[in-house]
């Protein structure tokens, strides 16, 4: 994941395109994709990015949030709703179909925000990505925990590669390149369909780099890196905001996604 | 898909086969006519069974005993192979792995090989070793039809690391190579490695990097075509190959057949030779983290090796052999440095070593932390 860096100035050049578009629809005309609700918190989550003790690279302290009741989509945002968009000028062209069926695939974190743009006026509700803590709620028996041992918390940093990497060669098992139909991997306890399948969902949230206080339990500064945005699936990665195919991305270290795709939620008013 | 030109290829080969058949057996008579008998018969004779890449059959570094007959033997499987999630590859292969297996004997040793073309085969090969002399490097003497074996002995001359590869004749010949059918044979000096200095030098572990370079034609949709055979897949492969650009650069035969749970291992302070071999395009292997402690850079170890490399060029059609010692724990990553190779077409490998930190050989002094761009680094601009 380090190797990301080198394209994060890129990502921030990039960053500002993609936004002034005009679209001549009729507002709030589109019917409401289908949504599940998810209970208001509190929740406990791990804070997504590198915090560190001095040099040492340690997990984040799990944190105790109050969360709102959500609406999420229960389907990832599939290739005919994103044609639409493509079709009314307000979303960036990407490869694909428009099967209704099949998820939109090969999108970066600003087609994503696009769409979401798009569909707020289209349907006259607000929609967005949701924060890798939202993420990981609606995502129910389905999420997973970032920490790790006390070994890989350590003063030996090559405890942590090599747990981090052994970890996400367990988790992701072989590589699926075949987009399946939604549905494929079922719903969570949620009902929330294909959760952790192999489309892993852009978020909101930006990289973090954070410092913690000298017995671990608190967070004592943290920088966002916009640049570059948490997925989320079987595991979670760090991907930069322009690329729509994290696949080649193993070289050194960290095992790439399969596929790029996203869902949208709601704030409940 | 089957086109009319693959269905005409089809017809060629088989047109061809009695005539290539016949030119083969009078190589043979050739090279064996009038020639004085070799007397093998005070030499022991010892049998290897050879083991899949990367591993490498078990062998002593240094020879304990005078030369002897060393016994190998090779079934060549024709089978369709997955070389990425979303690719595959009618391949030819020595022994069913691509690469072939790695062979290893000694300076003054006799390899014999058997090799067999099963009858449910399609094609013709053969096996032309660069470590033997002669006749070809043994593909004028091996030539053999589906159903059919052959018997070669060669002796092996000079000490280094050699491709083998399959060479039928004209157009088969990259074809066969492009399609899997290399591999490498060792041949150490009988009192094993030495350093610059002449000293010894052994290893703990060794690895075979085999490289293959794949030419997977895409259909009309973009996607990579896939063959009910070889044959049908040939003209649409030519056209690919013609270009020269691969659509994979792989090691072991496939993108990521030596990442994940099938990474390389090792323990700090382990000795590790690596023996990375490219039959048909240029290659530069680089271990990120790493170094290549002596480098027997084009494999021929009558030639000092070179120390301390970053980086290190295999020639297409040879073998080369770097030898590391493993200094710190982690995970490294074993790549050809053409980096568009390494992590957009597949030639990456990662070593995952055991071990503990050693913060003299590094140490991070200042974990990233935001900065006062006013104030500080101006002192980094010359």
């Amino acid at each position: 994941m380090q190797r990301l860096w080198v394209f994060v100035a890129m990502g921030v050049a990039l960053g500002t395109a993609g936004v002034a578009l005009i679209w001549d629809q009729t507002p709030g005309t589109l019917p409401l994709p289908p949504t599940l609700h998810i209970a208001a918190g509190p929740q406990h989550y791990r804070p997504a990015g590198e915090f560190r003790q001095g040099t040492r690279v340690v997990d984040a302290p799990v944190q105790t949030l109050a969360a709102p009741a959500l609406e999420v989509m229960k389907h990832h945002v599939s290739q005919a709703d994103y044609a639409l968009c493509m079709a009314e000028g307000a979303c960036p062209q990407v490869p694909g179909g428009d099967r209704p069926d099949l998820p939109q695939t090969n999108v970066n974190h600003l087609d994503a925000t696009a769409y979401a743009h798009w569909l707020s006026d289209r349907t006259g509700v607000t929609w967005r990505l949701p924060t890798d803590a939202e993420w990981q709620r609606l995502a129910g028996d389905r999420a997973l925990d970032d920490g790790f041992s006390a070994e890989a918390n350590g003063e030996d940093p090559s405890r942590r590669w090599i747990a981090s990497y052994r970890r996400e060669v367990e988790r992701r098992g072989e590589a699926d390149l075949m987009v399946h139909p939604s549905g494929h991997f079922g719903v969570n306890d949620l009902g929330v369909a294909d959760i952790a399948g192999n489309v892993w969902e852009w978020t909101d949230s930006c990289f973090q780099n954070g410092t913690l206080s000298p017995d671990g339990t608190q967070i004592t500064s943290q920088a966002d890196y916009c640049g570059v945005r948490a997925v989320q699936g079987k595991h979670r990665g760090f991907v930069i905001d322009f690329v729509r195919d994290a696949r080649s991305g193993g070289c050194a270290a960290g095992v790439p996604p399969d596929y790029l795709g996203f869902r949208l939620v709601r704030t409940q008013s | 898909m089957f086109t009319r030109r693959a269905a005409l290829m089809g017809a060629a080969f088989v047109a061809a086969a009695p005539f290539v058949m016949k030119a083969a057996h009078a190589q043979e008579t050739a090279a064996n006519a009038g020639a004085a008998p070799a007397d093998l018969s005070s030499l022991t004779r010892r049998k290897v069974k050879l083991v899949a890449p990367p591993f490498v059959h078990a062998h002593d570094q240094i020879a304990p005993t005078g030369p002897e007959i060393v016994e190998f033997e090779m079934k060549i499987v024709e089978k369709e192979i997955q070389v990425d999630e979303d690719a595959w590859l009618q391949a030819f292969t020595f022994n069913g792995s691509v690469p072939g297996p790695m062979m290893v004997v000694h300076e003054g040793d006799y390899v014999e090989l058997t090799l067999f073309n099963p009858p449910e085969n399609m094609l013709q090969h053969n096996i032309d070793f660069h470590a033997a002399t002669g006749a070809l490097g043994g593909g004028a003497l091996t030539l053999v039809n589906p159903g059919e074996k052959t018997v070669l002995r060669f002796k092996a001359t000079r000490p280094g690391v050699f491709v083998y590869h399959c060479a039928p004749g004209g157009p088969m010949i990259p074809w066969h190579v492009v399609s899997g059918m290399s591999g490498c044979i060792m041949v150490l000096p009988r009192e094993g490695l030495k350093d610059h200095l002449g000293q010894p030098v052994s290893y703990d572990r060794v690895y075979y990097i085999g490289e293959n370079d794949f030419y997977i034609p895409r259909g009309q949709d973009g996607s990579y075509m896939r063959f009910a055979d070889a044959g049908e897949s040939y003209s649409d492969t030519l056209a690919v190959m013609n270009g020269l650009i691969p659509t994979h650069v792989v090691f072991n035969g496939r993108v990521g057949a030596l990442t994940g749970d099938n990474a390389l291992t090792a323990e700090q302070g382990e000795t590790v030779l690596f023996v990375h071999s490219q039959a048909n395009r240029d290659s530069r292997p680089h271990l990120i983290g790493g170094h290549g402690d002596l480098v027997w850079e084009a494999g021929k170890f009558n030639n000092l090796p070179d120390r301390d490399l970053e980086t290190w060029f295999i020639r297409g059609g040879s073998a080369g052999a770097a030898l590391y010692t493993f200094l710190q724990p982690g995970v490294y990553a074993y790549v050809n440095h053409n980096l568009i190779e390494a992590v957009n077409l597949g030639a990456t490998a990662h070593v995952v070593v055991g071990g503990d930190w050693n913060n003299d050989l590094m140490e991070q002094v200042v974990a990233p932390v935001e900065y006062d761009a006013v104030h500080e680094g101006r002192t980094a601009l010359p």
